[in-house]
Parts: structure tokens; C-alpha cells; sequence
């Protein structure tokens, strides 16, 4: 596997991302999050710049660059003149022309560290949902279960996905975890459900699912900690072997 | 009875009527604005026409409800049985606290998406509709709605029928910290604890708010409570206190 850019090291995770997280990013996270959740819906028009600004309480200027990334990530639309504004642009699914690139970009070391992280929540998340949950969580993590197995899109299937893996966390009663997992899925549901490589098996997954929905509602603590373990586990394979079918050298007899 | 549980008994019923007075603003200010509802409702009915936003938009109530909860609510809003405004399905008008203001929650109601805000199905909203009754929900993670860990109180409005409910979230961290003040002035250990078992706010570490109780407290039990009285109202709530470990 030919990956020739310089390593930085152990400071990489420092020099690539400012530890100083601007307004502006903020602001582009909450409206994204908004948008892959659902909560606003395609074609919508945002509100005026003015509107949002006051809202997010930040100037005008650092919600028109909130507003200049979003548009760079293709989530929103900006149209000039009379009947013009922002509006919001939900994906249609998974786009393999921007998916597969990043896949095969990533080495499989920073695949396994996403892995890693996405495991520390959703494991530990899953420990405590088995002993906070609600009834009514109860009843939308089988709800969801059962809308990823009647999902007909990949579209579909990616949001009932993560959306029984956020509502995990919404079930652990912890605001953090669960804000850690809407971002996670943001990166890691398109990837996973992408039409490429093996099939991955929506059976299986809903099978999972179910069971992991019914270890929360039997309390059980150790079988959902392990059943979410074994989860994420598969979920990092599928990664790895769809970025080695990437990345697979020409001519290769395997 | 030993003269310890006679003054654990004392202690409980002091909180709980303290508990009781904290809540006495959302359900005045819920009252209120699901008075104004139902009289908005009845003007329309009466001019032989049907319900709609303008209707609503401008009732005081919202904002009225708003200033007596002060900082424990996030938001207050109405939201509307299958066709009660402007003949939609759904309906919600719902004033979220930002900053010094407030704006108006957005939520998602396309009927196929599969993230749909479907708040028929949300507890607070059913059993508000169905038993007619007041409701104190929670606390949960609203991240599909305010984003907050809130209770939602709910509030039935009925004219000739049902309406929808006027309700409030509440913030669980500004209640939590109402409500370990009131359990600081207790000696022994004590704490609120929800119907599902869920701990609101205690006196000690030795239970974690959020979590649940291995088993539902009860005087005599080994987990050594000495007296448990329910708060009433619309809570499942109810304040129990036991000898320190």
C-alpha cells in the first residue's frame, strides 16, 4: 500500500486540526448536525442571515462563513435575487464519488482509531443504556431496528442506522455521548453503507440491532457492552476490507 | 416508630412540599396558556371558521408562561392534535429561550422521512391526549427536538374536543440544582427519585443522578430508607430519605 506522504508523528493530530475550534465552525456543525438529523429538511429555506446570526448569537460575518463552509460540504445552497436565500440541501445518500476517495485515503491505522473512538462511545453508551434506559427508548431502538430492516434506500438505511446508534446514547441520559455520536455517525454511517465491495448484510445488522434493543430491555449490562464490542468489530472490518479493495495494486493476484 | 424515622418522615414531607411549590409556576403558567388556547379556539368555532397559525401567533401566553418558570424552562409551546391548525397533521408552535430572546423551534414533519419528529408518539404528548390529564415527563435527551436534557410538562387543552397540549421543557440541570438545595437542608441522605426509578437529585454521592435504582425505594428495605412520600401533582416524583451508609 503506497502511501507516501511524510508522517508527521505523534503531533499529526495536533498540527492538522487548530485546537481552537472558531465560531464559525460551531455554527457549521450545529446547522450540519440539524441537516443530517433531519431536523431541517431538503429544500427548506434557512432563515435570513440576519435571523440566524441572532439566533446562533454571533455576527453576521461569522455565520456567512458557517454558511461558506456548508456550501463547500454541499449541504446548502445559496441563490441570488428576488426569491433567493439559503436552502438546505440533505444528500440524497451516500455519494460514491466523495465517499470512496476518503476511504481511500484513510490509512487503515487512522480507520482503526476512528474505530477505536466510535467503540470508547458506543460501547460504554450501550453499558449504560442497559442500566438508564427508558421505556420509551426501549420502544424506538426496536422501532428503529425495525425501520433499517424495512429501509428500501441506502438512504434510508443509512439514517435508521445511525439513528438507532444515537438513540443508544440518547438512552444512556447523557447529552455528551449522544452529541459525540451524532457526529461519529456523520462520518461513519455513509462510509459503512455504501453500495461497494461486499454486500453488507442489512439482515444481519437489523439481527444485531434487535438483540442489542433487547439486552437494553432486560437491563443486562455485560451482554449489551459486548454485543455493542462486536458490533463496532464488524462494522471496522467492512471499513478495512473495502479500503484494501481500494487500494488493492494493479495486477494484484488477489 | 424510632425517633430517627419520625424525623426522616418529618424531613420528607418538608421537601415534598417544598418540591410542590417549585413546580406550582409551570402548571400556573401551563394553565394559563392553555386557557388562552381553548379562547382562541372557541372565537374561531364561533365565527364558523377554522383554526389557524395567526390565530395563535400572538397570544401572550407563551411568553407569560415563560416568565413565571424563568430559568427552568427552555421552551413553551403548543402542539396540535391531527388537524386542529391550518388543517395540518401536525402542528407545533414552540418558543425556545436563546441568549435574551427567544426563537421559533424547527422541526422535521416530512411524513416518509424516517427521522420525522413524530411527537404522536411521544409519551408526554399520549398520555397528555388520552388520559386527559397533566403530565410531567422525563427526563430525557430531546436531541431530536430542543437538544437539551429536558422534562416536558403537558398540559390537554380541550374546548368541545381535543386540541392538543400546551406544554413546557424544562431544563434538568436548573431543576436538579432547585432541588439538591432543597436536599441540603436534610441531615440524612436523601433524594428525588422518578416512577421509572431515575434519580432527579440527591444529598450524596452515593446516588448518581440519571441513574436508576436497583429496585424502587421502600422504608425497611435493605437499602435502609427510612420514609418515601410521593410528590403528587402531575410527577411520579417522590422524596425518600435513609440512614447514611
Amino acid at each position: 500500500m503506497a502511501n507516501d506522504i511524510a508522517d508527521p508523528g505523534p503531533l499529526a493530530p495536533m498540527l492538522g486540526r487548530p485546537s481552537y475550534r472558531g465560531r464559525a465552525d460551531e455554527v457549521a456543525q450545529r446547522l450540519e448536525e440539524a441537516i443530517l438529523l433531519g431536523l431541517l429538511s431538503d429544500g427548506e429555506q434557512l432563515p435570513t442571515e440576519i435571523e440566524l446570526a441572532n439566533q446562533f448569537g454571533v455576527s453576521p460575518m461569522t455565520l456567512r462563513e458557517a454558511l461558506a463552509q456548508l456550501r463547500e460540504r454541499r449541504l446548502v445552497v445559496t441563490r441570488r435575487g428576488r426569491s433567493g436565500g439559503s436552502f438546505v440541501r440533505r444528500p440524497a445518500g451516500p455519494d460514491p464519488d466523495q465517499i470512496l476517495p476518503r476511504l481511500r485515503s484513510m490509512s487503515v491505522t487512522q480507520l482503526r482509531d476512528l474505530g477505536d473512538e466510535v467503540s470508547a462511545i458506543h460501547v460504554h453508551a450501550s453499558r449504560l443504556a442497559a442500566g438508564r434506559a427508558s421505556p420509551t427508548n426501549v420502544r424506538r431502538l426496536f422501532a428503529l431496528a425495525e425501520q433499517l430492516h424495512k429501509a428500501t434506500s441506502v438512504r434510508d438505511r443509512v439514517r435508521a442506522d445511525s439513528r438507532f446508534n444515537i438513540e443508544v446514547a440518547m438512552a444512556a441520559q447523557s447529552e455528551r455521548l449522544t452529541r459525540r455520536q451524532v457526529l461519529l455517525q456523520a462520518e461513519l454511517a455513509e462510509m459503512l453503507w455504501i453500495p461497494a465491495g461486499e454486500e453488507l448484510s442489512v439482515d444481519a445488522v437489523v439481527e444485531r440491532h434487535h438483540g442489542l434493543a433487547k439486552a437494553i430491555a432486560d437491563e443486562d449490562e455485560a451482554t449489551a457492552g459486548s454485543l455493542a464490542e462486536q458490533d463496532v468489530a464488524l462494522r471496522l472490518r467492512r471499513l478495512i476490507r473495502l479500503h484494501l479493495d481500494l487500494t488493492e495494486p494493479e495486477g494484484s493476484a488477489r | 416508630m424510632s425517633d430517627t424515622q419520625a424525623m426522616a418522615r418529618n424531613d420528607a414531607e418538608r421537601i415534598v412540599a417544598e418540591v410542590r411549590a417549585l413546580l406550582a409556576p409551570v402548571q400556573a403558567g401551563l394553565e394559563a396558556l392553555r386557557d388562552e388556547i381553548v379562547e382562541a379556539f372557541r372565537a374561531a368555532d364561533s365565527d364558523g371558521r377554522p383554526v389557524v397559525e395567526a390565530d395563535l401567533l400572538d397570544l401572550p401566553g407563551f411568553f407569560a408562561a415563560h416568565g413565571l418558570m424563568q430559568d427552568v424552562a427552555v421552551g413553551v409551546g403548543f402542539v396540535g392534535a391531527p388537524g386542529a391548525v391550518n388543517g395540518q397533521d401536525r402542528y407545533i408552535l414552540w418558543w425556545q429561550r436563546r441568549g435574551d430572546g427567544f426563537a421559533r423551534l424547527r422541526l422535521n414533519f416530512e411524513p416518509d422521512s424516517v427521522d420525522v419528529y413524530d411527537y404522536h408518539e411521544m409519551d408526554w404528548y399520549k398520555v397528555a391526549a388520552e388520559s386527559s390529564r397533566p403530565v410531567l415527563y422525563g427526563p430525557y435527551v430531546d436531541y431530536s427536538g430542543s437538544g437539551h436534557y429536558v422534562f416536558t410538562g403537558a398540559v390537554p387543552v380541550r374546548s368541545d374536543r381535543f386540541i392538543g397540549i400546551a406544554g413546557a421543557d424544562l431544563s434538568v440541570t436548573v431543576m436538579e440544582r432547585r432541588l439538591t438545595g432543597l436536599l441540603r437542608t436534610v441531615d440524612l441522605d436523601a433524594l428525588v427519585v422518578t416512577g421509572e426509578r431515575r434519580v432527579l437529585a440527591a444529598n450524596t454521592p452515593r446516588w448518581v443522578v440519571g441513574a436508576k435504582l436497583q429496585a424502587p425505594p421502600s422504608p425497611g428495605g435493605d437499602a435502609g430508607f427510612l420514609a418515601v412520600v410521593p410528590v403528587g401533582l402531575d410527577t411520579d416524583w417522590s422524596v425518600a430519605v435513609a440512614s447514611p451508609e
